[in-house]
């Protein structure tokens, strides 16, 4: 697929796999020291091929470029250069990652408190992070392996996760606005 | 069977006042939770424009803290947009359910309860209409910036910087006079070590605070582009109202002095039609422009994205298909 085109072209020797999987390691906290560092590039080599990439996206009309990167973005694991690497709190929680990964009820039940925790006004990334240690970056790894599979899953699949998702965004909500001294009409009654 | 009794009975009469009477005290019922919920937005938007300023202020370069005050006045406006759906499907649909599954078709009473559900509906249709509008024109004004002096701080401050870089082998001047993005690598002109130079975050900022810039210098475009669409909407409309008045004779031979104030409408229409694309064209190739001018070392990329975000925009140019 991307073997004859030149938006998937390597930018100072740095592939869409090695940007996509650095971003994942970015976002999961991990310095950019250590990624250049294991990628065996100087910073402002990566910067610039960093800015490549950005500008390839915006180039490409067909998005097939930001596609890849969201499947290259969840196997961040595999890299080969940098799969390995953790940030320096650990690995976060292992058993509730991988539920996130395997468990669709589970994942859509924390999509729906992050929503919730953004409309109270929290952080709804670090809420997730410290109540089921699993960083941003891990989150968004997971999210695109379930965005891949929902391209197989039927309407009624599709519906009843959305629905799920609704419903728990809403209980969160509940439990949020208990905890913060409650919403700014709950005493307006019909 | 009522046949020959087309006028209403009396247990009619009194049936429909008595649903009149309960409906009423509904409909009443949600006038007085509407505006006592209006009045919580007025808390909501005035608290959020006065207590919106000092959190930016001190808010870091991402806006992270703004971002999360601005969430929850949404989660606040959507909580109550909830209770409203709340009422209708509680309080409201029920009803209408209740009489519309007993009442005979075309009755007065039928026809009653019909208005009153859609005249519900509608109230709570406007309130939901108007909340957005509010939020809407609160996180505007609120986020509302003039980037002229913003940018042309930026670069100031970026080249009054770029003057004390210096080489880390000899120590000269660096005589940094390009803009640079993020960390790039600067020959020393008296000795040719490279340096690694690090511009900042001010440098870091310049592009996106450039595009907003040129959104800013062509939102004129923009404002044209949506005042032509509903002006093609409004026209469109005046023609649905024009046609419901014509006969259907006159529909059929396509004559007469309505067809002939249809079909100037619609000439007007299609011309308006015809500039929406148009004046979309003009924004987005105003703002790359603008872009060019404010960053020119960017302009080769510029025009490959605006070229890519054009093929986008013009997948959705679509004309109304109209029989006349």
């Amino acid at each position: 697929m991307s073997q004859n085109n030149p938006l998937f072209e390597p930018i100072h020797g740095i592939s869409l796999f090695d940007y996509s999987a650095a971003n994942a390691k970015l976002a999961n906290g991990i310095g950019v020291d250590t990624i250049c560092a294991a990628l065996g590039v100087e910073i402002p080599v990566w910067e610039d091929a960093s800015q490549g990439w950005t500008q390839r996206m915006q180039e490409d009309s067909d998005f097939i470029v930001i596609t890849q990167m969201g499947t290259y973005f969840a196997q961040a694991g595999e890299h080969p250069k940098l799969g390995h690497l953790q940030p320096a709190a650990g690995a976060g929680n292992a058993a509730n990652l991988q539920r996130l990964a395997t468990d669709r009820y589970f994942y859509e039940e924390l999509c729906g408190a992050r929503t919730a925790a953004y409309e109270a006004g929290m952080d709804g990334a670090r809420w997730i992070q410290t109540n089921y240690g699993i960083s941003l970056g891990d989150f968004q790894e997971v999210a695109m392996q379930w965005m891949q599979q929902q391209s197989s899953q039927t309407t009624e699949e599709t519906l009843e996760y959305v629905n799920y998702m609704d419903a728990k965004r809403q209980e969160y909500a509940r439990k949020f606005a208990d905890e913060n001294g409650g919403n700014i009409a709950d005493d307006v009654d019909f | 069977m009522g046949l020959f009794n087309r006028g209403q009975s009396k247990e009619d009469k009194l049936q429909t006042e008595a649903i009149q009477s309960e409906l009423a005290a509904l409909e009443s019922r949600l006038d007085n939770f509407l505006t006592k919920l209006n009045d919580r937005v007025d808390i909501l938007i005035e608290g959020f424009i006065a207590e919106a300023p000092a959190i930016m202020a001190t808010d870091d370069r991402f806006g992270q803290a703004y971002y999360r005050f601005a969430s929850g006045m949404k989660g606040q406006a959507t909580n109550m947009r909830e209770k409203v759906r709340e009422v209708l499907e509680t309080q409201i649909e029920p009803t209408f359910s209740r009489y519309t599954d007993t009442l005979p078709v075309g009755t007065d009473a039928y026809r009653l309860v019909h208005d009153w559900r859609h005249r519900c509906a509608d109230k709570a249709n406007t309130w939901e209409d108007q909340l957005q509008h509010r939020v809407d024109a609160a996180t505007e004004q609120v986020e509302r910036k003039d980037y002229e002096p913003i940018f042309r701080d930026m670069v100031n401050q970026y080249l009054q910087q770029c003057k004390s870089i210096h080489c880390t082998q000899c120590g000269d001047n660096l005589q940094i006079t390009q803009v640079y993005y993020h960390s790039a690598y600067v020959a020393c002109p008296s000795c040719n070590t490279q340096n690694i130079f690090e511009p900042g975050v001010i440098a870091r900022d310049l592009e996106q605070n450039a595009r907003k810039l040129a959104e800013q210098r062509s939102k004129h475009f923009m404002d044209a582009h949506e005042q032509k669409r509903a002006e093609e909407e409004d026209l469109y409309q005046q023609m649905h109202t024009l046609q419901l008045k014509m006969s259907f004779q006159e529909l059929q031979s396509k004559s007469g002095p309505l067809y002939a104030q249809l079909l100037a409408l619609n000439k007007q229409r299609v011309e308006a039609e015809n500039e929406i694309p148009a004046q979309l064209d003009k924004y987005y190739r105003n703002i790359f422009d603008e872009l060019n001018a404010l960053l020119p070392d960017l302009k080769e990329h510029h025009e490959k994205f605006f070229i890519s975000l054009q093929n986008n925009y013009k997948q959705y140019d679509s004309k109304r298909s109209v029989n006349l």
